[in-house]
């Protein structure tokens, strides 16, 4: 029978062996999330590099030129004809467009506009006012 | 006893080695496992873009304009080519260059030669697939602008070692650039519309072409905030190519080009005039005769005659009108005023390409050049003025700098009086609805502004032939949310212009079609169901009695 010493150290030694086996297990895990992330980093930046490209591309197809020459060959679009442009619903126009609107504008109450009373500007005064003007200069 | 002697200090030695055991696997798991995570911070692993070198450039909207892309290079070192002819045959199969220029590089004594720079994806694959030894790759970057020279005279370009050259791209070199530490490169944001671009920069090739002229200016502006949408300037160029275009075509006519630009600020000096309570409305000047300063006579171009009231001295343009209207402010109060305006000073934009005002010197300002600066000659201005001017006349009198920024508005200065840009707004619709801006109007839009036509100084004179003609306008009237410039250089009259050439034959069917396509995706809707209430609020009764004092 093994003393109770004994049985502590085989308990102990045990212990310590695992550990050191669990640690190498995490070790060794670590490390190939550390190499995996680095991997993922470098294709990260491959797409990135194609997503511009691909950006680019559709930038470029997306020219205006290029639009209104397909829609009008494949789809028979014309411009827009300014006198069909109709809003049937107020809020929808207040809505769209809020800022040019004319029902944000309030205009004067003046319907009938008083009668103007014109000063003439006889030439050799306004000559004369001139230059005394410029002469005090 | 002596048992317990022998075992007690092993019974140590053992928990001694255990501990020191335990204490040396801890250390070793806090290293492995707790430490890195204090090194390992987490924008390291969503380090998003990759290492380009230059961020890119969208407008208001978020669409593109330009960008930086990897483009790969082949070299090749010529001392590790074992056969130059069968390679250089096998380069001009794959690459396209020429099999005699290959040849003489791979034949060279150097040991680093170019055999194509920016191959396609498809080149470089078939020279990898070659397999000859000797042959390189090499990864770089380039500017791409996608929709070519569209956005040129705005955007610039950069050089070969990727350092803005001129434009945006100059002036923001620092900020675009990625610098150490630089984990993210966000993209500089632009006030410019891709669509205003477009149709305004279209509208004026097909005017440049219908009138023969040598260019043509286009800008729009937002008057509430100075957002530039739009700045057009012909020619224009491929900024991939900047090497190859010529100086007229590198020449950014709207912020650096200075002009005199004519009747426009005729629309100015009203408005200086105005605000300084010099003149009312109802006053009336006499402009059959010219005016006679310095030896010069001043006249109006197929002027009306008689007696001109305000509202009609510009609508009508006349240059003896403004002449007198100006006299009556004097020279003090005619600089103070352009000094308000912002007419005599540079501007604050984003471009190193930009011009400063030039006039007479303060000291040799006489009434002449009182008289001439009024009605726009004797002063010259870049277009980007002009229409920085126009916002203020028509926004409230409020003065913003333009900004090519979104959203990077700075605080006005007050240059006017509300009730003056009110009015102001008025008379520029009664240019439209009554004057020489006819061909402006566009149904449901009242559109106001002023035409403008400037003859060009060549050889220290005044040519007869050779002028500016131009439309500075603001939409809609009633409200007004932007102010367009169209200026045509050097436009020659047609059939159907009856062989004119002036402002008001040129440059206002060109702005008419731009609003008509343009308004709504701006949002501005036409409004034909209050037409007759919102022509009566913006009327001003502008014809005198005939009966004179």
């Amino acid at each position: 029978m093994l003393s109770t010493n004994s049985k502590l150290s085989i308990i102990l030694a045990s212990a310590l062996a695992l550990s050191m086996f669990g640690l190498v297990k995490t070790k060794v895990y670590v490390q190939g999330l550390n190499s995996d992330i680095k991997v993922l980093e470098v294709k990260k930046e491959i797409l990135t590099e194609e997503i511009k490209v691909l950006m680019a591309e559709w930038s470029y197809l997306n020219k205006m030129e290029r639009l209104e020459g397909l829609s009008e060959k494949y789809l028979g679009l014309k411009k827009v004809n300014l006198a069909d442009v109709k809003i049937v619903s107020k809020d929808l126009k207040l809505d769209v467009f809020p800022n040019a609107c004319v029902e944000q504008v309030q205009f004067q109450q003046t319907p009938v506009k008083p009668k103007v009373s014109w000063r003439y500007k006889p030439r050799a005064t306004l000559l004369q006012a001139s230059t005394t003007k410029n002469s005090k200069k | 006893m002596i048992k317990s002697k022998i075992q007690l200090p092993r019974i140590y030695a053992v928990l001694f080695t255990v501990f020191v055991g335990y204490f040396a696997l801890s250390l070793k798991l806090f290293s492995v496992t707790v430490l890195p995570s204090f090194f390992y911070n987490k924008s390291s692993i969503t380090q998003s873009s990759s290492n380009l070198k230059r961020a890119d450039i969208v407008d208001r909207n978020g669409e593109l304009l330009a960008i930086n892309l990897v483009t790969t290079s082949v070299y090749a070192n010529p001392n590790f080519i074992t056969d130059a002819a069968d390679t250089a045959r096998k380069l001009h199969k794959a690459c396209g260059v020429k099999y005699q220029d290959i040849l003489r590089k791979l034949k060279s004594k150097n040991s680093f030669v170019w055999i194509k720079r920016n191959v396609t994806p498809k080149e470089e694959q078939l020279i990898h697939d070659l397999g000859v030894p000797g042959l390189y790759f090499e990864r770089s970057e380039r500017r791409a602008y996608p929709h070519g020279p569209v956005f040129s005279h705005l955007l610039g370009y950069v050089g070969l070692d990727g350092n803005g050259l001129a434009g945006i791209e100059r002036y923001f070199d620092n900020k675009l650039k990625r610098k150490e530490g630089d984990i993210e490169l966000s993209p500089l944001q632009l006030s410019i519309d891709i669509k205003a671009q477009n149709i305004i920069r279209d509208e004026l090739i097909r005017a440049v072409s219908e009138f023969n002229a040598k260019g043509a200016i286009g800008i729009l502006q937002d008057v509430n905030n100075g957002e530039i949408f739009a700045l057009v300037s012909l020619p224009d160029y491929d900024p991939h190519n900047p090497g190859k275009a010529s100086d007229e075509e590198l020449f950014n006519k709207a912020t650096l080009g200075s002009y005199e630009i004519g009747s426009v600020f005729k629309a100015f000096t009203i408005a200086a005039a105005l605000d300084s309570d010099i003149i009312k409305l109802n006053h009336v000047y006499d402009v059959d005769t010219p005016l006679s300063l310095s030896g010069f006579q001043i006249k109006d171009f197929q002027g009306k005659g008689g007696w001109l009231s305000v509202p009609q001295i510009l609508m009508y343009s006349s240059n003896i009108g403004i002449g007198q209207i100006a006299l009556e402010m004097g020279k003090k109060k005619q600089i103070e005023c352009l000094k308000n305006l912002g007419l005599i000073s540079p501007l604050e934009v984003e471009l190193y390409e930009k011009s400063s005002p030039s006039y007479a010197p303060l000291s040799k300002w006489n009434n002449l050049s009182t008289v001439t600066v009024s009605y726009g000659n004797g002063i010259t201005v870049s277009p980007l003025h002009a229409v920085n001017v126009m916002s203020t006349l028509v926004n409230g009198g409020k003065l913003y700098s333009p900004t090519l920024l979104k959203g990077k508005a700075q605080e006005p200065k007050e240059a006017l009086k509300e009730s003056t840009s009110e009015t102001m707004r008025k008379l520029l619709r009664m240019v439209v609805r009554f004057g020489s801006g006819k061909k402006a109007n566009v149904d449901g839009f009242f559109i106001a502004g002023k035409t403008s036509t400037s003859n060009k100084v060549v050889n220290g004179k005044y040519s007869d032939t050779l002028r500016i003609s131009s439309f500075i306008s603001t939409f809609p009237a009633y409200k007004p949310r932007y102010a367009m410039l169209v200026m045509l250089d050097e436009p020659k009259g047609n059939k159907d212009t009856f062989g004119f050439a002036t402002g008001g034959w040129v440059a206002t069917p060109v702005t008419a079609r731009i609003v008509e396509k343009l308004a709504l995706s701006l949002g501005i809707l036409p409004e034909h169901n209050r037409k007759e209430e919102i022509e009566n609020e913006l009327f001003v009764d502008y014809n005198p009695k005939s009966e004179i004092l």
